[in-house]
């Protein structure tokens, strides 16, 4: 493939190409150099919040962090848990969204498209909000009032398996329409022959769909896979706000709000050590990247087939 | 003659149960926006007797009066502005600059790029924010206007490169080389060629940015909090969570007010959004 | 087409750009001239605050005072309750914290010791003496030889009970623990669904159903004066067999309590709630913090209401109050020293501190207010011991931190009836992660050097 390249394309690629990208590269090293050489560094510190005096501690931190007490493993369970389940949720559902969409038509049809991805525009303040208010275990919770009260009212976060399973219908609430969006577009990309052709041969909406459209919008199914699972891993705003405005449990703390109290957070006197919190984002960056190379190899493997 | 008649029944009859399913879904989807717009016109005193529903004769605007009426939202409105537009502006133009060079040029090293590019999607601003205020702070750029728009320029527009790069990938070589053969300038090609391609994709990055960029409110927050004027919308918001829920009416507004730019944007772009959309993920 | 394009772009342009320019404004001016033609330099201060519900009264305040003080600018900040501790964190990161700040005064133990806020001795005499309690109240942030915060006004929660219930049943405000159990089994007679809760309480983390396991703690702690041992306050005194013992009675007890409903459905339930269920009489009692008292308001005249706080064992002298101070500090490295001082003694001088009391309800700090409002005034009656500095740990050296977290959602889920776990186990838990907070402080457990008092810990048994 290289050599249909033209000559002088081949003569100035490579400088033009960096100068092209400056921006990224002056970037790269700037937020992702300077950051992790830094961030190593102060990583075998005791660095504290007053940001007094500062002693090199070998590996202390690490070793903290990989003991039982930090709370790092199950922090990383619960992120990619959540990540899984959403993924596999927001995939599946906005699949047959999508299709139910597709054998809409008109005006009905771009409603509920417009309806659905709503709230991925709205900010996580607004979601938060709307969902604390929701999901509140007194007798004026919004689904305490929709659903009839049980008596005692209901307590939609009170055991740890139904606050995930809360914080995992508010989160597939808000990117629902990102999936089904793709999928839809897709979809419509579809050539109508071979959708006419299955229809002559007297298959019903069901195969079409399981046996047409689903294969033939693979490359979806990639995309929103990895988008939903980026999303799962980073989310932050709902886990965050749900244990300081709502009595979310603290067992179901995500890696990237660890990351945060540690730094910023909630402990209250100034002792906070900040060299936590970086050392847990540069273990959290390491292991993403192993994942991400790992997913890359196995997506390249199916996408060839 | 029946077989038609009934696979037309059916159709009908599926198209209804769809139309319900759909229906429900949508409902349940806006249900939330619904209550926050309610819970926005109503005093304190009618939002606890009657959280959920909306009694006409009851409905006020004081709310919103009191939020508007704040003596820094204009302020607060136009940093939003400008932190947004700039935002939106540099991501996408160094967005599509990164995607054209990975994508036609395929200088050497180009593929290690694109690696870096995806793992950045990764992070959130909560993670990395220790050693970049710091640094902010040693360049004494915090509470200054440079401290909002500085990440933008210096920040890496990951998903931009990937779905750029992606999509500049499947555009047929043969239009490259065309332009190539008759000797036209990069410059040229990005221009005439690439950018009006990428223009869908463009879109999609765009709204993105827009939509993180007008909500954030931790990087505000941590880094020009200090300075009134400089204060973005979110972070005026805060000024209304009041600890019990006796301040909920004002902050529903605040939040209405906000979010209003981000749809009226949404739905004034979502045609360039979905073309954006299918042109990225189309099979080439 | 491409005209529009480009008066688009003009106009984008000029919006974007406003903004920079009028950042690059100055501050306003830097002097000014008073009537004798001197010039004045002006001193401008920032002044942070969480309560955007006070935000009217509080601007008056303001306003009145740069109007008695042309020299001095405030720029007032508001944030809320939930990002205070991240914003003052970062802020500390950088060295800029406001000039006058809020902070509980029970708290600010950390800043002090990161050096960040001015000593405010030099200034305190006559200050401190206008205060309830002698100015015991300064206590809180008395350390290293300095006073650091400023009280400004009382944050406790106290009990509020319906009187006229009370009257109908033939009680009157328990006098100690036992009467007071008494008093809910009564209570609890009245009304056949369990919805109905004698003590309305919020059963959240850091709500306050915990809050009386922490009484219950302080009690024992009073009965048996171990707060006489010099390392009390430290709170690494290690623990025996007789004190997890005690300790887990009390998470029984309250259990038990919760059993047969004398908290109605608290699991949940929200601060609102719980008070909007007294306000209908739904419950008997609430414990509120004291400065909703503004939410009692729709009572009206259904009923009469009374204040007190969580009574205590009999041979006890003083209640315990969940209480702090709400209190403001001054920066050490602001430029303006002598105004932030000015204004922080305006903010807790007589003619504010009145005025709060009269508008927002508020119980301050000094001596000498007048609460103009009967429940305000039995408000203040019943929170005369939040000041008690003897019982809490003002020295504490290490921080529980997320531990905290973990621990009070033990206790909580115990006293729900959420737990597997035995009260032994659960107090033995948390007893372990105080003791690894304090490991990862580099500190560890003190031996007690006072034997404790005996004393009759009969209240702490299980009745029917």
């Amino acid at each position: 493939m290289k050599k249909t390249q033209n000559t002088l394309l081949i003569r100035y690629r490579n400088l033009k190409g960096w100068v092209l990208s400056s921006q990224v590269v002056v970037a790269v090293l700037l937020t992702m150099v300077y950051p992790i050489v830094f961030s190593l560094i102060l990583s075998f510190t005791d660095l504290k919040l007053s940001l007094g005096n500062i002693k090199f501690i070998g590996w202390s931190n690490y070793i903290w962090i990989f003991g039982r007490d930090s709370g790092f493993f199950q922090a990383l369970l619960v992120s990619m848990g959540f990540s899984a389940v959403s993924t596999l949720l927001q995939t599946v559902l906005g699949f047959l969204i999508a299709v139910m969409l597709y054998f809409m038509s008109g005006k009905l049809q771009s409603f509920f498209k417009t309806a659905i991805y709503l709230p991925v525009v709205l900010p996580s303040a607004v979601v938060s909000a709307m969902w604390i208010m929701m999901y509140a275990g007194d007798e004026f919770g919004l689904l305490n009032i929709i659903f009839g009260l049980t008596n005692p009212p209901f307590q939609w976060l009170g055991t740890v398996s139904r606050s995930f399973i809360a914080v995992v219908t508010a989160n597939t609430w808000r990117y629902l329409g990102i999936t089904m969006v793709i999928y839809f577009v897709n979809m419509n990309a579809v050539s109508k022959d071979v959708i006419d052709g299955a229809k002559v041969d007297g298959a019903n909406k069901f195969v079409i769909m399981m046996r047409i459209i689903f294969p033939l919008t693979w490359s979806a199914t990639t995309m929103n896979i990895i988008m939903s699972m980026i999303g799962g891993i980073k989310s932050f705003d709902l886990f965050y706000l749900f244990q300081t405005n709502a009595n979310l449990t603290y067992e179901l703390t995500p890696v990237s709000v660890l990351i945060f109290r540690a730094g910023l957070g909630n402990a209250q006197v100034a002792n906070i050590r900040l060299a936590l919190s970086v050392t847990m984002s540069l273990t959290l960056a390491f292991i993403l990247m192993i994942i991400t190379l790992a997913t890359n190899k196995l997506m390249s493997k199916k996408g060839d087939e | 003659m029946a077989l038609r008649q009934y696979k037309k029944s059916a159709d009908i009859l599926t198209k209804i149960f769809l139309g319900i399913v759909l229906a429900a879904i949508a409902v349940t989807v806006l249900f939330p926006l619904y209550y926050v717009l309610a819970t926005s016109l109503k005093a304190y005193g009618e939002y606890v007797l009657n959280p959920l529903g909306l009694n006409f004769s009851k409905l006020i605007f004081k709310n919103y009066a009191e939020v508007l009426g704040s003596k820094n939202l204009l302020g607060a409105t136009l940093n939003s502005i400008t932190v947004t537009v700039t935002g939106v502006v540099l991501t996408v133009v160094f967005s599509a600059l990164a995607a054209f060079a990975i994508g036609v040029v395929q200088f050497r090293g180009s593929g290690f790029l694109y690696f870096i590019a995806i793992s950045t999607m990764f992070f959130t601003g909560e993670m990395t924010y220790v050693p970049m205020y710091l640094l902010y702070n040693k360049l004494k750029l915090l509470n200054t206007y440079g401290v909002l728009l500085l990440p933008y320029l210096v920040g890496i527009p990951g998903l931009g490169i990937v779905l750029g790069a992606n999509f500049i990938r499947k555009i047929p070589k043969e239009i490259h080389e065309a332009a190539f053969l008759e000797g036209a300038k990069l410059r040229n090609v990005f221009v005439s060629i690439d950018l009006r391609l990428l223009l869908p994709i463009l879109s999609v990055v765009a709204i993105m940015t827009f939509q993180s960029v007008w909500s954030d409110f931790f990087w505000p927050m941590i880094s020009v909090m200090g300075n009134r004027k400089l204060h973005t919308l979110p972070l005026m918001m805060i000024g209304f969570k009041a600890a019990d829920a006796s301040m909920y009416g004002q902050y529903c507004a605040g939040l209405t007010i906000m979010t209003l730019p981000i749809v009226v944007v949404y739905c004034f772009f979502s045609k360039y959004f979905l073309q954006g959309m299918s042109a990225g993920a189309v099979k080439g | 087409m491409k005209r529009t394009l480009k008066i688009l772009a003009l106009i984008l342009t000029f919006i974007v750009a406003l903004p920079l320019a009028l950042a690059g404004c100055g501050d306003g001016r830097d002097y000014y001239e008073d009537e004798h033609g001197n010039r004045i330099a002006i001193s401008k201060i920032k002044f942070l605050h969480i309560w955007p519900e006070h935000n009217a009264a509080l601007t008056k305040i303001v306003n009145d005072f740069m109007a008695a003080n042309p020299a001095i600018r405030v720029e007032t900040q508001t944030t809320s309750y939930g990002d205070i501790q991240t914003y003052l964190n970062s802020q500390l990161l950088s060295g800029s914290l406001p000039d006058v700040f809020f902070y509980w005064s029970k708290q600010v133990k950390g800043y002090i010791d990161s050096d960040v806020l001015l000593d405010l001795s030099p200034y305190t005499d006559d200050w401190k003496n206008t205060y309830i309690n002698n100015g015991e109240a300064w206590e809180w942030a008395h350390r290293n030889g300095g006073y650091y915060s400023a009280p400004f006004r009382v944050t406790g929660n106290i009990i509020v009970y319906n009187k006229s219930l009370f009257a109908d049943c033939g009680l009157t405000a328990p006098a100690d623990i036992v009467a007071f159990e008494d008093a809910l089994k009564r209570v609890r007679n009245l009304s056949a669904s369990n919805s109905f809760a004698p003590l309305a309480v919020t059963g959240v983390a850091g709500g306050t159903l915990v809050q009386l396991y922490t009484a219950f703690q302080n009690f024992v702690g009073l009965q048996q004066e171990g707060y006489l041992d010099p390392n009390y306050k430290t709170g690494r005194l290690e623990t025996n067999d007789e004190i997890l013992a005690n300790e887990a009675k009390m998470l029984t007890k309250l259990r038990d309590w919760y059993r047969k409903y004398y908290f109605g459905y608290c699991d949940g339930k929200t601060e609102s709630t719980a008070i909007r269920n007294f306000v209908e009489g739904n419950a008997a009692m609430v414990l509120m913090n004291n400065n909703n008292l503004y939410l009692l308001d729709d009572i009206g005249d259904d009923f009469e209401v009374g204040f007190m706080s969580i009574p205590a064992p009999s041979d006890v002298d003083y209640t315990y109050i969940y209480s702090d101070f709400d209190g403001f500090s001054i920066a050490k490295n602001t430029r303006y020293k002598e105004a932030s001082v000015k204004f922080l003694k305006y903010l807790t001088g007589k003619a504010v501190q009145q005025s709060f009391a009269d508008t927002e309800g508020s119980i301050m700090t000094l001596s000498d207010i007048v609460y103009k409002n009967a429940d305000q005034q039995s408000m203040a009656v019943a929170l005369k011991d939040a000041g008690d500095a003897r019982l809490a740990y003002t020295d504490a050296e290490f921080s529980t931190g997320d531990y905290d977290n973990k621990n009070a959602e033990s206790v909580l889920n115990f006293i729900m009836d959420k737990s597997a776990a035995s009260a032994s186990k659960v107090v033995q838990d948390i007893y372990s992660n105080n003791v690894k907070a304090m490991r990862d402080a580099g500190l560890s457990p003190l031996a007690w050097t006072v034997a404790p008092k005996t004393a009759d810990l009969s209240w702490l048994d299980l009745r029917t």
